[in-house]
C-alpha cells in the first residue's frame, strides 16, 4: 500500500525533488549568510572575510578553566609585557596622547601585569598588533577566571545590577518575581557543579542557530510533499469508493500516516545531515565539550556544553517536525488542495518567523511570542527552547519553556492524530 | 468571455475570504505600525513646517536656545518636558542639513575607498542636485506620519504574493485535471481567447486587490496617524540618505508606482508559470519557490541582491535608502537602475511569452479543425 501511495506522487516527482533540493540548498546557505546573531557573539561575515581571525579562532584548543589554565594565561600576558614594556617616559607620553585612559604612568607600571593597564604598559603599535589576542586574554583573565571559580556567585553579582532608575534588571527584562526566583533556582542547581570549558566552538554555534530557519525551508518542503496526501482523494471524489474497500480506511490512514512520518523524519535527517556536514567541512566541529557562553562570558542557564545543547535541541526539533507533519496531514484532510496549500503557506509564513530572544539580552517573551512558540512550525525549529529563561506562569507554578514545548509536541500530535482518525479512519 | 471568467474566478467564496484577509491584514498592519502619540508629535513639529531658509533656521535655533539653552537634554529632562518643547528637537537637526549632507558624502567616499578603481566623483555628482537644492533653500521641513508609513509596503507585498498564489495556481489546474482541453479546442474561438480572458482576469484582480489593499491601509493610517505635511524633505541621513530631491509625498508616489508595476509583472509571470505547470501542486510549488521563497530569504539572508527579485520590489523602500552602486568595470549600476531594467525585461519577456502561447493555441485550434 505504501508503494501505491508513493506512486500517486510519481507525476509530481521531478518538481518535488527539485523543490526539496532548492529548499535544502537555501537551508545550507543560511549557515554562511544567515542573518543571525551567533550565541558566542562571533560575526559570520567577519569570520569569512578575515583569514587571520579565522585561523586564530580555529587554533583555540578546548581547555578546562582551572588554576593551571589561569596561571598559563597570566604567564602569557606577563611574557608579552616583559618583552615590550615601556619606560616611564614612554608610558607618560602615550598616556598623555590617550587622555581617556584615566590612570597615570606610575600607576600603570606598578600594575604592569594587570591586563587592564595594557595601554599604559605596551607601546601602541605592539598593542595594535596583538589587539585580538589581548582582547581574548582580557576576557579570559577578567571574566572567565572569576566565572569558573564561582559560576553562581559571578552570575548573581551580575544579576544584582539595576537599571539607571534603580529598577531590578529582571523586572526591566519583563520577568515576574516568581519567574526570577525560578531562574535563580535553576542556575543555582546547575552552576554548582559547572566546570567551565573554553575553546573554539563556532561550528556548533552555527548548527544551533540555523535551526531557526527550519520552518521556512524544511517546513515548505513538507508542505509540498505532504500537501496532497489526503486532499487528492477528496478532490477526485474517491472517498466513498475507499470507504467500501476491503480493509476499510483505517488501514489506508495508517499507511498514509506511516508514509508521512517516514518522509518527514527522512527529510529532517537529510536537512540536518546536510547542514552538519557543511558545518563540519567549513567551520569544523571541534569544541562539543565547550561550555555555552553567550558572548563568551554568560553561561547558559542549564550550564550546558555545545554538544549537549545541540543534541537536546535536535531531539526537540525532530519530534516538533513530526508534529508539524501531522498538522499538515490534518489540514490536507480538512481542506481541498487549492485551499490547503495557500493556507499551509500562510500558517508557515506567520508562525515560522524566527523568535529571536537574543541570548545576550535575556528578556521575557511577549504573550504573542509565548503563544507562537508552541505552534508546530516553532516546535520544528525548537530554537528558543534552551536559550534563555522563559516560563508560563500558572498560578504560583512556573511551567518552563522546554517542558512546555515538549508537552505541546505531545498534546498537539495526539490531538492531530485523534482528529485525523475521526475524520479519515471510519469504516 | 472576460465577464464569464471574472465571474468564475470571483464566484469562489475563498477568493472573497482572501480579499477580506488582505484588507484585514492592511488594517492590522497599519495599526501595528503607528506608535502612540505620533499624530500629536508630528503636529507639534509641523508648527515649524516651511522652507528651510535662513530666517527659518534662525527661528528654530532661537527656540532651541530658549527652551533647551542650545544643549542636548538628558533623558529625564526630555521626558519631563512638554510635547511642544520636545518637538523642537526633531526640527533642529534639519538646520544643519547641508553640513550633514557633506558628512554623508564623505562617509560614502570612505566606504567606497576600499575599491581603488572606484571614482569618488560619482558620489559628488549624485548628491549635487540635493546640495544645490539645499544651497538655494528650496528644501522644506515637514513631517507626514501617514505618508512615511504608507511607503512601508511589507504587509501589502506579502498579501499580494499570497493572494496571487491562490488566484493563479488554480487557473489552469481544473482544465488539466478534467481534461477539458480537447473540448475547448473545438469551441468557436479556440483556447486563445480563453487564455487572454484568464490573463486579463488575473491582471485586473491583482490591480483591484492592490488598490483596495492600499486604500484600506491609507484609510487606517489617515485615521490613526494623520497626513501632516507631505511636502517635507525626506533625508535624515540616518535611515534615509537617498540623493534625490524628494519630498515625503514624491517618495511615496514613487514607492507606490514601482510597487504596483512590480505587482502587475509578478501577476503576469505567476499566471504564465501556472499555465506551464499544469497541475495545482506543480503550479503552487513553482510559484511558491519563484516568488515566495525569495521574500523569505530576503528576511533571513545577508544577500543584498535578493532585494532586486521581482517579489521583493513590491515593497521597494530599500532601493531608495541611500546611494548604493555596484561597479562592473567602468559601469556603475544602482539598485533602481537594475530594478528598472529587470522590470522592463520581465515585462517584455512576459508579453513575448503570451504572444507565443496565443500563436500556439491558434495553431492547435486550426489543427484540431
Amino acid at each position: 500500500m505504501v508503494r501505491f501511495e508513493l506512486e500517486k506522487q510519481k507525476k509530481q516527482w521531478v518538481v518535488l525533488v527539485l523543490a526539496v533540493a532548492l529548499l535544502l540548498g537555501c537551508y545550507v546557505t543560511t549557515a554562511f549568510w544567515g542573518r543571525m546573531d551567533t550565541m558566542t557573539g562571533q560575526s559570520l561575515p567577519n569570520f569569512w572575510a578575515d583569514p587571520a581571525l579565522r585561523k586564530a579562532l580555529k587554533s583555540q584548543r578546548t581547555q578546562k578553566i582551572d588554576g593551571v589554565w589561569a596561571a598559563q594565561r597570566q604567564q602569557a600576558y606577563a611574557a608579552l609585557v616583559d618583552a615590550h614594556c615601556m619606560t616611564l617616559a614612554e608610558s607618560e607620553a602615550q598616556i598623555r596622547q590617550l587622555a581617556w585612559l584615566g590612570y597615570s604612568a606610575e600607576e600603570a607600571l606598578a600594575h604592569r601585569y594587570d591586563i587592564d593597564y595594557a595601554l599604559g604598559v605596551l607601546p601602541y603599535d605592539v598593542f595594535q598588533a596583538h589587539e585580538g589576542e589581548l582582547e581574548r586574554l582580557a576576557l579570559q583573565l577578567n571574566v572567565l577566571v572569576p566565572l569558573a571559580a564561582d559560576p553562581y556567585g559571578y552570575w548573581k553579582a551580575d544579576d544584582a545590577r539595576t537599571t539607571m532608575d534603580g529598577i531590578p534588571r529582571y523586572i526591566n527584562q519583563g520577568y515576574t518575581e516568581a519567574q526570577h526566583r525560578d531562574d535563580c533556582s535553576i542556575r543555582e542547581k546547575h552552576y554548582r557543579e559547572l566546570v567551565v570549558v573554553d575553546g573554539y566552538c563556532l561550528g556548533w554555534d552555527v548548527l544551533v542557530g540555523v535551526m531557526q530557519y527550519l520552518p521556512h525551508t524544511l517546513g515548505m518542503a513538507l508542505l509540498l510533499v505532504l500537501g496532497s496526501l489526503f486532499s487528492q482523494e477528496r478532490q477526485y471524489a474517491m472517498t466513498p469508493i475507499l470507504r467500501t474497500a476491503k480493509r476499510g480506511r483505517r488501514q489506508l490512514l495508517r499507511t498514509k500516516l506511516v508514509l508521512a512520518l517516514a518522509v518527514s523524519a527522512g527529510l529532517w535527517l537529510v536537512f540536518q545531515g546536510a547542514v552538519l556536514l557543511t558545518a563540519a567541512l567549513s567551520y569544523g566541529l571541534q569544541g562539543a565539550a565547550v561550555t555555552v557562553l553567550y558572548f563568551g562570558c554568560v553561561p547558559n542557564l542549564y550550564g550546558l556544553d555545545w554538544g549537549t545543547y545541540y543534541a537536546i535541541q535536535s531531539v526537540m526539533s525532530f519530534f516538533g517536525t513530526l508534529a508539524f507533519a501531522l498538522l499538515l496531514c490534518l489540514l490536507s484532510s480538512l481542506l481541498p488542495l487549492k485551499i490547503m496549500l495557500p493556507a499551509g503557506l500562510v500558517l508557515l509564513v506567520l508562525t515560522g518567523v524566527p523568535i529571536v530572544t537574543f541570548s545576550y539580552a535575556e528578556c521575557a517573551l511577549s504573550t504573542l511570542q509565548k503563544l507562537r512558540v508552541l505552534t508546530p512550525p516553532q516546535l520544528m525549529a525548537a530554537y528558543p527552547a534552551l536559550q534563555v529563561y522563559q516560563s508560563y506562569s500558572l498560578g504560583h507554578a512556573q511551567l518552563r519553556l522546554p517542558l512546555a514545548m515538549a508537552l505541546a509536541t505531545v498534546v498537539e500530535s495526539a490531538a492531530f492524530l485523534l482528529l485525523l482518525s475521526r475524520r479519515e479512519g471510519g469504516k | 468571455m472576460l465577464r464569464a471568467e471574472w465571474r468564475k474566478s470571483w464566484s469562489r467564496p475563498v477568493m472573497w475570504a482572501a480579499l477580506a484577509a488582505v484588507l484585514l491584514a492592511q488594517v492590522l498592519g497599519g495599526m501595528a505600525l503607528v506608535p502612540p502619540g505620533i499624530r500629536e508629535a508630528a503636529a507639534q513639529a509641523n508648527v515649524w513646517a516651511g522652507p528651510m531658509d535662513e530666517p527659518w533656521k534662525e527661528r528654530v535655533l532661537d527656540a532651541y536656545d530658549r527652551i533647551w539653552n542650545g544643549q542636548e537634554p538628558s533623558p529625564e529632562a526630555y521626558w519631563a518636558a512638554a510635547p511642544a518643547e520636545r518637538a523642537i528637537l526633531t526640527v533642529v537637526p534639519d538646520t544643519e542639513f547641508a553640513a550633514r549632507l557633506e558628512d554623508h558624502v564623505q562617509a560614502l567616499k570612505q566606504w567606497y575607498a576600499a575599491d581603488p578603481a572606484f571614482d569618488p566623483e560619482k558620489i559628488e555628482t549624485a548628491y549635487e542636485p540635493l546640495r544645490t537644492a539645499a544651497r538655494q533653500q528650496r528644501l522644506r521641513f515637514g513631517l507626514s506620519p501617514a505618508g512615511s508609513m504608507l511607503a512601508d509596503q511589507s504587509v501589502m507585498a506579502w498579501s499580494m504574493v499570497l493572494f496571487l498564489l491562490l488566484l493563479c495556481s488554480n487557473q489552469f489546474a481544473v482544465e488539466a485535471a478534467t481534461a477539458m482541453e480537447p473540448l475547448q479546442l473545438v469551441s468557436r474561438h479556440g483556447r486563445s481567447r480563453l487564455f487572454l480572458a484568464k490573463l486579463w482576469v488575473c491582471l485586473l484582480s491583482a490591480a483591484l486587490v492592490w488598490l483596495l489593499g492600499n486604500g484600506a491601509y491609507a484609510l487606517t493610517l489617515t485615521a490613526a496617524a494623520g497626513w501632516g505635511v507631505p511636502s517635507g524633505t525626506i533625508q535624515d541621513f540616518q535611515l534615509q540618505s537617498c540623493p534625490f530631491v524628494w519630498s515625503t509625498g514624491t517618495h511615496l508616489l514613487v514607492n507606490l508606482a514601482v510597487g504596483l508595476a512590480a505587482s502587475m509583472v509578478m501577476a503576469l509571470w505567476m499566471f504564465l508559470l501556472s499555465g506551464w505547470s499544469g497541475t495545482m501542486l506543480r503550479a503552487f510549488a513553482v510559484n511558491g519557490l519563484v516568488f515566495v521563497l525569495p521574500m523569505l530569504l530576503g528576511r533571513h539572508l545577508r544577500l543584498p541582491l535578493l532585494g532586486l527579485w521581482i517579489s521583493n520590489l513590491v515593497d521597494n523602500r530599500h532601493l531608495w535608502r541611500d546611494w548604493i552602486t555596484w561597479r562592473l568595470g567602468s559601469l556603475y549600476v544602482h539598485p533602481w537602475t537594475a530594478a528598472g531594467a529587470e522590470g522592463v525585461l520581465l515585462l517584455l519577456g512576459g508579453i513575448l511569452a503570451v504572444r507565443v502561447r496565443l500563436t500556439e493555441e491558434r495553431r492547435r485550434a486550426h489543427g484540431s479543425v
